[in-house]
């Protein structure tokens, strides 16, 4: 199965009661490389990253990790593979930004199993890239939402996935640290194989680091392919209903003329 | 150098967490054995320690020289009501600990989801049956039984609400407490001049307790924590949230359910047989993650000790200051109450700086 794609979405649909949030949208992941998904609210992008991920089991189709049904995989196997940053910002209790990173390992590690030396160093090598070693010690409910996203980064890089899903997992971040950031997260998908599945709402972002885009349209994929080739005047028409001026190889200038 | 620090910190924190556990251990041991000597009948230490492991290893023989009447104020009612406190305390905040986790909300308790309340109105049923046809119905047993259908009634609304999360379970179990108070009130109307049993019921005392109820409680307890230890570390996950949780591998349906039923049941057992104790359930678990740790595989077993040692403490307080006039759950929500009141507001202030 080594030619077979790390993901492979075929022909999923999904509807919360009677409304139809996706309909039969196929999508293919490959090893190491980095696809972002993009749609206006509501076009059903969080909800397919839940069925990539597992969480969500389509109604009709089915998807597929390294050929196997998603559904047939325990949570716990998938965990191993998968790791997910969702949208939640749910986090009521002071645990120290170390003690969120290190549950990274729950997945990999046995009940009463201590956290070893070689892991905590790890876990230090991990959140200095992410920069935010700094604060290791103190409670996560003291930090800022961009701080935080970083810190929620860390614990994903930490669960060692071969596939990680991020959902606008950057958003909060300033300019700076989205671009370390993100050239971080390349260099992971280069380096080791993994890859990433990420929805953004900032087009400058997916245009600037994604091998591939993938663009949802009222729950179905309306555009798929990289970048320059992808986003053109009548791409930001179809799919966000905006004009858009293109500097050829360098990017596009959204008009405001709405 | 910087560096060493967090993980100097971390290991550190580990340490300080075990140490800690040790010395309540200790104190608690120290707490019994010395206040079971103290009361109308006061006994000396070594007399205290004898009489207990002449009972407890069966040789007679050390009990020679100390009255029968010690013995029997020892070891038949002072030392039930102290182990029962224990036990009570520790169920409660263990408790505590999984009801604030499983929904998610650090000002949860062991009776968010009005299972008190159900066993409240379990033993006003039972007490007002009793006097009016002079029957002789287990109060405690009652209480249990509505207690655990508290649970399910609760459960079956949430469920039917949309799932068994947070939000769905604490309006369920607001709904169904709020029925059995009216019925409280009802009951209490009918008892007439008698209501006074119900009121003093309500209010929680471990007065009168004898080895009977300890049996009751220490299972429980004692199965409810070691089954609650076995999984906490998908505890610590599932503070997450449900999609986070379940991406790190834990199976938040079966976990939440585990949890819902362990905490309910130790909960119920707790109030059938001392009645409503408050705030200990609220303020142990949280006094303990501000200070030492949240990390629930240490929080857990810290938070029954250091429950067990506050209610055998207050306890005392009640048993030997008041002479047993002010029921304990009435002291503990005195103390509790303005504790709530700071986490409230601290809460806020951490709220409003995001």
């Amino acid at each position: 199965m080594l030619n077979s794609p790390l993901l492979e979405a075929k022909n999923v649909s999904f509807s919360y009661g009677k409304d139809k949030v996706l309909s039969d949208v196929s999508l293919v992941v490959n090893r190491g490389e980095y696809l972002s998904i993009v749609g206006m609210n509501g076009s059903g992008k969080t909800t397919l990253l839940s069925l990539l991920s597992g969480h969500l089991r389509p109604d009709k189709g089915a998807v597929f990790l390294n050929g196997r049904n998603l559904n047939s995989i325990s949570v716990r196997e998938r965990a191993r593979q998968i790791a997910l940053v969702s949208q939640s910002r749910q986090m009521n209790f002071p645990f120290t930004c170390l003690e969120l990173v290190l549950m990274g390992l729950h997945p990999h590690s046995e009940r009463f199993e201590t956290v070893s030396d070689e892991q905590l160093e790890k876990a230090r090598e991990i959140m200095e890239s992410t920069d935010v070693w700094r604060f290791a010690d103190k409670p996560i409910t003291e930090i800022s939402g961009g701080e935080r996203q970083r810190v929620v980064l860390s614990r994903a890089l930490m669960q060692n996935p071969s596939l990680l899903l991020l959902d606008e997992a950057v958003s909060e971040l300033d300019i700076a640290a989205k671009i370390s950031m993100m050239k971080l997260l390349l260099q992971q998908v280069r380096k080791t194989g993994m890859s990433v599945v990420s929805i953004h709402h900032d087009l400058t972002t997916v245009f600037r680091f994604s091998d591939r885009v993938a663009a949802l349209k009222l729950g179905s994929l309306a555009e798929n392919g990289t970048p320059e080739k992808l986003m053109t005047k009548e791409f930001f028409k179809d799919v966000f209903s905006v004009d858009a001026e293109i500097l050829s190889n360098k990017g596009f200038i959204v008009c405001d003329n709405i | 150098m910087k560096d060493m620090d967090a993980l100097k910190k971390y290991k550190q924190s580990r340490k300080k967490c075990f140490l800690f556990g040790l010395a309540l251990a200790a104190a608690i041991f120290l707490l019994i054995t010395y206040t079971v000597g103290l009361g109308a009948m006061e006994l000396t230490y070594p007399d205290v320690l004898k009489i207990i492991w002449g009972k407890i290893s069966g040789n007679e023989e050390v009990l020679y020289g100390i009255k029968e009447g010690a013995i029997a104020v020892v070891w038949k009612i002072r030392l039930p009501r102290i182990i029962c406190g224990a036990f009570v305390g520790a169920g409660l905040a263990t408790a505590g600990v999984i009801f604030q986790s499983i929904l998610q909300n650090p000002l949860a308790d062991p009776y968010t989801l009005g299972i008190s309340t159900g066993a409240a109105f379990g033993a006003s049923l039972a007490i007002l049956l009793n006097m009016m046809f002079g029957i002789f119905l287990s109060v405690p047993v009652t209480a249990l039984a509505f207690s655990l259908l508290t649970l399910i009634a609760v459960t079956a609304i949430s469920m039917r609400g949309g799932g068994l999360v947070s939000s769905n379970l604490i309006i369920a179990g607001i709904i169904v407490s709020t029925i059995f108070s009216a019925g409280i009130s009802f009951m209490k109307m009918l008892a007439g001049e008698s209501v006074n049993s119900i009121v003093y019921w309500i209010m929680g005392s471990l007065g009168s307790k004898t080895w009977s109820d300890v049996a009751l409680v220490a299972p429980v307890v004692l199965i409810g924590l070691a089954v609650s230890q076995f999984f906490t570390s998908d505890l610590n996950v599932m503070a997450l949230g449900e999609s986070d949780a379940e991406a790190l591998g834990v199976n938040t349906k079966r976990t939440r359910f585990m949890y819902l039923a362990l905490g309910s049941c130790i909960t119920a057992v707790c109030v059938s047989v001392c009645g409503v104790i408050g705030f200990i359930g609220l303020v142990v678990p949280h006094l303990l993650r501000f200070s030492l740790t949240s990390d629930n595989r240490m929080l857990m077993p810290l938070s029954a000790l250091f429950g067990a040692f506050l209610l055998c403490g207050a306890d005392n307080v009640t048993r030997l200051i008041s002479n047993g006039e002010i029921p304990v759950g009435v002291l503990t929500t005195l103390l509790g109450g303005p504790f709530f009141i700071y986490i409230f507001v601290r809460r806020k202030g951490s709220v409003r700086a995001e």
